[in-house]
C-alpha cells in the first residue's frame, strides 16, 4: 500500500474561474501542489511558473548522438569491416547514407522523448490511477493543496467562485513534478 | 500562441456543447452495443482477412510461381498493392503532424481516425515485401547484425533497404504518436465507465494517467515535437518509395519527379481513403455535430490541391519525354496510354485528374454523395496509377524477345483481399473500443469555438435588427 496523506481540493468546472482561483491562491500565498484537468491549461502553467519541459532538448540530443553514431557505424561497416565495390561506387557513398541516417535519427529522437515522458510522468502500462476526483478526466478542473494551506481561506475561495471544496485522502504521489 | 481568429470561419463544433456532452457522445458508440452493422461489417472482413491468410500461406508453402509475375515483369501487384497502401497512410500523418504545425484547427475531429487507418494501412503494405522476397525465412538479413557471413553487411547504397528504414521509422514513430494522443482519452474511459472490467482494461491502457499540470505540459511539447519530427518523416518515406522505382535505369520509371510526384499522390490517395470511411463513420456512429461538412469541405480542398499535383506530375512526364528527344522514353510514355494497357492508364487519368476537378465548384465539394463516390474513385485511381508505372514500364523489356503481358493470378488477388480485410478487421475493433475522436483535442478547442458560436450568433442579431 501507497504511503497516504491529506490534501485539500478545489474543484470547478469552469477553465476562467479555475485561472482566477490560481491567480488568488498565488496571490496569497498558498503553495498549488498540481492541478489536474481535462485539457491542457496553459495560463496556470504561466502564473505558477511551472519551468518549461526538457524534453526537447532531450530529443534533440539523443536523436543527434544515434544518427550519427548510425553514420559512424555505416562508415565503418562499408569502408573497414568488409569494403566492397557496389557499381563503381566509392566506399564513403555519403549521399546513400542520408536516408538511413535521417530515419535513425528521428527513429531515435522521438522514441527517446517518448520513453522519457513516460517515466518522468509516471505513465507506467499497467500503471494504477488514483484520480482525486473521477470527473477531473471527464468536465472538472481541480486544484490539490497542501494539508496545512489555509483551510478557511480556501472555502471562502470556493464559496466565491461557485467551486467545491473537499478534502481527500491521497496517495502521495499523485503529484507529478 | 492562438493568433488571429476569423470571424467568417465556420464553427467546428455544431451546436452548443459542454465538455460533458462532449464525452457523452464520443463514447456512445464505446460504452453502448454495437449494431448489427457493426457484426456484419467484422464479420466480412475476418472472412477476407481469413481468405488472404489461405492465399498467403500457399504463397509461403508453394512459393512465388503461384503468383503471375514472370521474368520480365518481376513486380506485380505485390509492389502495387505495397506502395498502394503506404500511399493511404500517409493521410493520418498529414493530418496529425503538417497541419498541427499549421495550426489547421479542424484537424482535431479526424486525426485520431486517420492515424490509426496509417496505423492499419502500414500493417498491410508491410506484408508485401516481406512476401515478395521468397525466402521468409532468411528475411532478417535486410538488418545490418554482426553476422557470420564474411561479416557481410546490407548495402547501404540500396534504395530497397532505405525503404526498410524508412518503413520502420514511420510505423513506429505513427503508432507512439498515436497511443500518446489516445492516452488522455483512455483514462476519460476509465474513469467514466460503470463496467469493472472495462475500468480494469482502460485502466491498464491508459498507463495511470491523472491529466495533471506537468503531464499536460509534457503532453502538449511532445506532440508538437513529435509533429516536427513527423513532418519531414512523412515527406521523406514517399519519396524514398519512389527511389525504390527512380534509381533504376527503366524508361518511365527513372525520372527526377518522382519524390514528389508520389509523396502528392500518397497524400491524395491517403484523403480518398480517409473520406470514405469517415463518411460511413460519421453516418453510421453519429458523429455528425463533431466531423461536419465543413471539415468534409476542407479535406475535398485537400484532395483538389494533391489531385492537380498529381495531375500536373503526369503531363510534366509526357512533356519531359517528348522534350528529352530519346525515342525509348518518347515509346515508354506512348505505350502507356496506347499499348496493350491503355486502358489501366485512361482509368488513372479519368479518376485521378478529371474527377476530383469538379471540386472546384463549392457545391460538389459539400455535397457528401459526390464526395463518397469521388472518394472511391481515387482510390481506384491511385490503385491503377501503380499499375501503370509498374507494368506498363516492365513489360517492354529491352529485347523484344523478351516482352511480355502480365495477368494476376488468383492468389494475389486473394492476398489483395486479405490485406483489406485486415485493415477494415483492425479499423472496425478499432472504432468499437477506442474513441474515433480525439476528446481531450475537440475540449481543448471547444472554448474558442463556443465564443465564436457566440459572436457569429449576436452579430447575426444586430444584422437583423438592421
Amino acid at each position: 500500500m501507497k504511503k497516504e496523506r491529506i490534501f485539500q481540493v478545489i474543484l470547478t468546472d469552469d477553465e476562467h474561474r479555475l485561472v482566477e482561483i490560481v491567480k488568488r491562491l498565488k496571490e496569497a500565498d498558498q503553495p498549488v501542489l498540481d492541478v489536474y484537468s481535462p485539457v491542457p491549461v496553459e495560463e496556470v502553467e504561466h502564473i505558477l511558473e511551472v519551468p518549461e519541459s526538457r524534453l526537447p532538448k532531450a530529443g534533440f540530443w539523443i536523436g543527434f548522438t544515434m544518427g550519427a553514431a548510425a553514420l559512424l557505424v555505416m562508415i565503418w561497416m562499408m569502408r573497414y569491416s568488409y569494403p566492397i565495390v557496389f557499381g563503381g561506387k566509392p566506399y564513403i557513398p555519403w549521399p546513400s547514407f542520408v536516408p538511413p541516417t535521417f530515419e535513425s535519427t528521428v527513429l531515435t529522437s522521438a522514441y527517446g522523448m517518448g520513453i522519457i515522458m513516460f517515466i518522468v510522468s509516471k505513465l507506467v502500462p499497467m500503471m494504477k490511477a488514483h484520480p482525486i476526483d473521477p470527473r477531473v478526466t471527464d468536465y472538472m478542473f481541480a486544484i490539490l493543496l497542501d494539508e496545512n494551506a489555509d483551510e478557511n481561506f480556501l472555502k471562502q475561495l470556493a464559496n466565491e467562485f461557485s467551486a467545491e471544496y473537499k478534502k481527500v485522502n491521497a496517495a502521495e504521489d499523485v503529484v507529478i513534478t | 500562441m492562438q493568433g488571429y481568429e476569423s470571424p467568417l470561419r465556420p464553427v467546428l463544433v455544431k451546436g452548443e456543447k459542454t465538455y460533458k456532452d462532449v464525452t457523452r457522445d464520443i463514447l456512445r458508440p464505446i460504452l453502448g452495443k454495437p449494431s448489427w452493422l457493426w457484426y456484419l461489417g467484422l464479420t466480412a472482413s475476418s472472412l477476407a482477412l481469413l481468405w488472404g491468410l489461405y492465399a498467403i500461406g500457399r504463397t509461403i508453402f508453394f512459393g512465388i510461381g503461384e503468383w503471375g509475375i514472370n521474368r520480365t515483369i518481376g513486380w506485380g501487384w505485390a509492389i502495387i498493392n505495397f506502395v498502394w497502401w503506404i500511399g493511404i497512410g500517409h493521410a493520418g500523418t498529414l493530418i496529425s503532424a503538417i497541419l498541427l504545425l499549421f495550426r489547421q484547427k479542424w484537424r482535431t475531429a479526424v486525426n485520431r481516425s486517420a492515424e490509426a487507418m496509417t496505423i492499419f494501412a502500414v500493417m498491410c503494405a508491410g506484408l508485401f515485401p516481406l512476401l515478395h522476397v521468397g525466402r521468409h525465412l532468411v528475411v532478417f538479413f535486410i538488418f545490418p547484425y554482426p553476422n557470420s557471413r564474411g561479416p557481410l553487411w546490407v548495402n547501404f547504397n540500396s534504395p530497397l533497404f532505405w525503404d526498410v528504414t524508412a518503413i520502420t521509422t514511420y510505423f513506429l514513430v505513427s503508432l507512439l504518436f498515436w497511443y500518446i494522443g489516445l492516452i488522455p482519452d483512455l483514462a476519460i474511459i476509465r474513469d467514466y465507465t460503470k463496467s469493472s472490467i472495462k475500468r480494469k482494461i482502460y485502466g491498464i491502457l491508459s498507463f495511470g494517467w491523472l491529466g495533471s499540470l506537468k503531464q499536460w505540459q509534457r503532453w502538449e511539447t511532445i506532440s508538437l515535437h513529435l509533429a516536427g519530427l513527423a513532418t519531414p518523416l512523412v515527406l521523406s518515406v514517399h519519396s524514398i518509395v519512389s527511389f525504390d522505382f527512380a534509381t533504376s535505369v527503366i524508361p518511365g520509371w527513372h525520372t527526377t519527379i518522382f519524390p514528389p510526384y508520389f509523396v502528392a499522390g500518397a497524400v491524395f490517395s491517403g484523403f480518398g481513403m480517409v473520406l470514405t470511411l469517415l463518411l460511413i463513420a460519421r453516418k453510421a456512429m453519429q458523429l455528425e455535430d463533431y466531423i461536419t461538412v465543413d471539415h468534409i469541405e476542407y479535406m475535398n480542398k485537400i484532395l483538389l490541391a494533391t489531385g492537380s499535383i498529381v495531375g500536373t506530375a503526369y503531363l510534366t512526364e509526357l512533356f519531359i519525354a517528348w522534350y528529352s528527344g530519346n525515342i525509348y522514353e518518347q515509346y515508354a510514355f506512348w505505350n502507356r496510354a496506347f499499348g496493350p494497357y491503355w486502358w489501366s492508364y485512361w482509368i488513372m487519368m479519368a479518376c485521378n485528374v478529371i474527377f476530383p476537378q469538379t471540386f472546384w465548384i463549392r457545391k460538389f465539394r459539400r455535397n457528401l454523395w459526390w464526395t463518397f463516390i469521388v472518394s472511391i474513385l481515387v482510390n481506384i485511381g491511385m490503385w491503377f496509377e501503380r499499375f501503370v508505372i509498374v507494368v506498363t514500364s516492365l513489360h517492354r523489356d529491352y529485347l523484344p524477345s523478351a516482352w511480355s503481358m502480365y495477368f494476376a493470378s488468383w492468389v494475389e488477388v486473394s492476398i489483395y483481399i486479405g490485406t483489406i480485410g485486415l485493415f477494415f478487421t483492425l479499423f472496425f475493433l478499432f472504432i468499437r473500443f477506442f474513441p474515433v475522436i480525439a476528446i481531450s483535442e475537440i475540449k481543448h478547442i471547444l472554448g474558442s469555438e463556443m465564443a465564436l458560436l457566440k459572436r457569429k450568433k449576436s452579430s447575426s442579431v444586430v444584422e437583423t435588427e438592421n
